[in-house]
């Protein structure tokens, strides 16, 4: 390929935001294209954008945030954006005291180890002097606040519990559900623990455009604003997802640009294309609809999705497992489902 | 026999865990495509058989779901996508979205 036949294929495309070369496009190629530096520019303002327009630092005496790592290219993404905003000297600095937690969900020992050597080596090229701590997704299981020791991955000892929990759960898609909601309540706890309370998670636009339809399907259309929004407060504590306007092509050519792609943890994880789930389900169905070229669903199922908000509870009552709201019980519908389907287990939460 | 050109493979972003090597210098055939490129990938490259998926269609000539590729750094949606010829000393790069975590 060269540059005279670059400049034909391209058929004249120029950067929309310069007068060079476009090299990328953004999520629908008919709609944007940028040179390498706007597009990597489009996406850092994506990032700072979304926690800019919620004004969610604001108040100087809550600037501690648990930011989440779970070896994912979104989440090696969201360590340098801080790493980057806190370096900043001018007014761009982001005003944020990180604390970060990387969140196991691999249950193999081995693996666990090596997650931590891993850590260890990452700890040495970014956000060097903040605290980093290792949970596995097992800290859901406490009841109790969780003690944290820095050096090792905190609630193995759980492991056996969280996954005879998940087991029970004879419904694939209760099951997945589940694993949601046992990661946000896990993250809970170990805010409440380290008395933080704004929590980061790196949850992208193709994350929550799946998640909006599974949460759909599983009857919670009422809440689906909060769920797959920038912001989604609870009783205690703020979920916050600065990407969730970025999708995984963006943040993989970025992480790709800028050599960010040598930070993630490969865990082998096993595919859930073959479950027979609602989630399974919608994956398959996104993918289809991408396959043949319809690049923007993902954005109009967010876009519809946040101006979707209950009007039953707004008494502020919410479900006791998955916290959304609800009318005038303690569980919602769905969450019912889910414990019927898990012989018992899970009433320790109830 | 017809003449190869030098070309790089790159695999990235979890990519390369299919592969011997994250970057690789190879020969190709002159007026090679993009389409031609993911055999050759196919039939040269990918060690991990058990999970080519990851990477390439099951007749290789699409790459799976979430993988991106560029040539010379360029996205090929922008190029001619599966039909760009490939000139020697191009580097071919295939971004996967998936891989990590």
């Amino acid at each position: 390929m060269n540059s005279t036949d670059f400049t034909a294929d391209l058929d004249g495309k120029k950067c929309v935001k310069c007068e060079k070369d476009a090299k990328f496009t953004g999520v629908d190629p008919k709609k944007a294209w940028y040179c390498q530096e706007c597009f990597i520019q489009m996406v850092k303002n994506k990032f700072r954008s979304a926690l800019s327009k919620k004004k969610i630092y604001k108040d100087a005496d809550a600037r501690e945030t648990l930011v989440v790592y779970d070896g994912s290219p979104s989440g090696a993404f969201l360590l340098n954006q801080i790493d980057d905003a806190l370096k900043q000297i001018t007014y761009k600095r982001l005003m944020v005291q990180p604390t970060v937690l990387v969140l196991v969900s691999v249950t193999e020992e081995t693996e666990i180890q090596r997650v931590v050597e891993r850590v260890e080596e990452l700890k040495k090229e970014l956000l060097e002097n903040v605290r980093w701590f290792i949970a596995h997704v097992a800290c859901s299981m406490y009841t109790d606040s969780v003690d944290l020791e820095g050096l090792r991955c905190n609630g193995t000892e759980k492991i056996p519990e969280y996954t005879d929990l998940l087991s029970s759960c004879s419904v694939p898609t209760y099951r997945k559900e589940l694993e949601r909601i046992l990661r946000e309540k896990c993250l809970q706890n170990i805010s409440k623990s380290l008395k933080i309370s704004k929590c980061m998670v790196p949850d992208d636009a193709d994350d929550l455009g799946r998640l909006a339809l599974d949460q759909l399907c599983l009857g919670r259309g009422g809440s689906l604003s909060p769920l797959v929004t920038v912001t989604d407060k609870r009783s205690d504590f703020l979920l916050i997802r600065p990407i969730c306007d970025l999708s995984k092509r963006e943040i993989s050519i970025y992480n790709y640009l800028c050599a960010i792609d040598k930070q993630y943890i490969q865990f082998h994880t096993h595919s859930n294309t073959q479950d027979r789930s609602v989630q399974a389900l919608t994956d398959a169905f996104i993918r289809t609809l991408e396959d043949e070229k319809f690049y923007s669903t993902i954005n109009t199922v967010l876009s519809t999705a946040s101006k979707i908000h209950n009007t039953n509870g707004k008494d502020g009552s919410r479900c006791v497992l998955c916290h959304v709201e609800v009318a005038d019980c303690s569980l919602c519908s769905t969450c019912s489902a889910i414990r019927d389907s898990c012989s018992g287990l899970l009433s320790r939460f109830l | 026999m017809s003449s190869t050109i030098p070309v790089t493979i790159d695999f990235s972003g979890g990519a390369e865990f299919l592969v011997k090597a994250k970057v690789q210098k190879v020969q190709i055939p002159e007026e090679s495509t993009l389409r031609d490129v993911l055999k050759f990938v196919r039939d040269n490259l990918v060690t991990d058989v058990h999970r080519i998926n990851m990477l390439l269609n099951d007749d290789a000539s699409e790459v799976a779901h979430g993988v991106i590729t560029l040539i010379n750094d360029t996205d090929t949606g922008l190029l001619s996508e599966y039909d760009t010829v490939i000139e020697a000393g191009d580097t071919i790069t295939f971004v996967s979205t998936l891989h990590g975590g």
